[in-house]
């Protein structure tokens, strides 16, 4: 009869080896769902922003139809048009904030609406005078400024140097951990 | 105790439209003339709701609460009595500006 061959001798610590994977895989999916819904909110605020851009033409064009163009009912119409163009814009802008973007835009709506129905706005047999040219030039300046501070507000959240270096923690831990039993 | 509100859609119009009375029957002058100047006489605070509206002119507004410091209300005073209600923070930010507040 032979004896039985002795157990294989095992560090007492490799019995926890498991723990290791595990945590990678559970750090990986951590950083990956992070990174996905990083990624899902700036699809959101980019679509927001392009939603804002819309509603600032809808409020140009409505506004030059009042102030250049139309005459009569008409313009009474375009008056109407113009209003509801602004509360339009108001509510993207309110979205946009609502989606996650970091923007102060009040002051920016506030200007947007008294260049575009201020002074004589809905007077009635007002006459078209130089005014409303310079009227619609402050118009466009005040929406660009608008689609800029958006603009601005959304690359300096979501700028290349703040999101690269997590999409590397996977990976270099994976790298860590397997390095010496390749 | 609750403060009455005024609702420009509800009580006065669902379009409001220009600045004096001769611009039309929902003008800011008539609005503030006949409601709102009324309401601050007879009332300590009020509140006033902007929503509900088709759209507000800022020629509208600046005759409505504008026109209350040329009527001789301080902005201090009107700051203290009159509560805006608006889910549009920038048409309160308007009105403030128009008070100088």
């Amino acid at each position: 009869m032979t004896a039985p061959a002795a157990a294989p001798a095992f560090a007492w610590y490799l019995q926890f080896a498991f723990v290791v994977p595990a945590s990678v895989t559970v750090i990986g999916w951590l950083v990956a769902n992070n990174q996905a819904d990083r990624r899902e909110k700036r699809k959101d605020i980019r679509e927001a922003i392009a939603d804002l851009r819309i509603k600032t033409d809808v409020v140009l064009t409505a506004a030059s139809a009042y102030w250049l163009i139309e005459v009569g009912a008409k313009r009474d119409a375009a008056a109407a048009s113009l209003k509801a163009g602004l509360k339009s814009l108001s509510r993207s802008a309110r979205g946009l904030k609502m989606s996650g973007l970091e923007i102060e835009t009040d002051s920016l709506l506030v200007a947007i609406r008294q260049s575009a129905t201020g002074g004589p706005f809905e007077q009635k047999g007002r006459k078209r005078t130089a005014a409303d040219k310079a009227r619609m030039t402050d118009l466009i300046g005040d929406v660009d400024a608008l689609i800029a501070h958006a603009e601005a507000a959304f690359y300096q959240q979501f700028s290349l140097r703040q999101r690269h270096w997590t999409r590397f923690l996977p990976a270099a831990l994976f790298l860590a951990v397997t390095k010496d039993r390749v | 105790m609750v403060e009455p509100v005024i609702s420009i859609a509800s009580d006065f119009s669902r379009a409001p439209a220009g600045r004096y009375i001769s611009d039309g029957p929902n003008s800011g002058e008539r609005f503030r003339d006949s409601l709102l100047v009324p309401a601050l006489k007879q009332h300590d605070v009020i509140a006033v709701d902007l929503d509900g509206t088709r759209g507000l002119g800022s020629s509208f507004l600046e005759e409505v609460f504008g026109g209350l410091i040329r009527l001789g209300f301080s902005a201090a005073d009107l700051a203290r009595r009159v509560r805006l209600k608006s889910e549009d923070s920038s048409l309160v930010a308007e009105v403030r500006g128009y008070w100088g507040i």
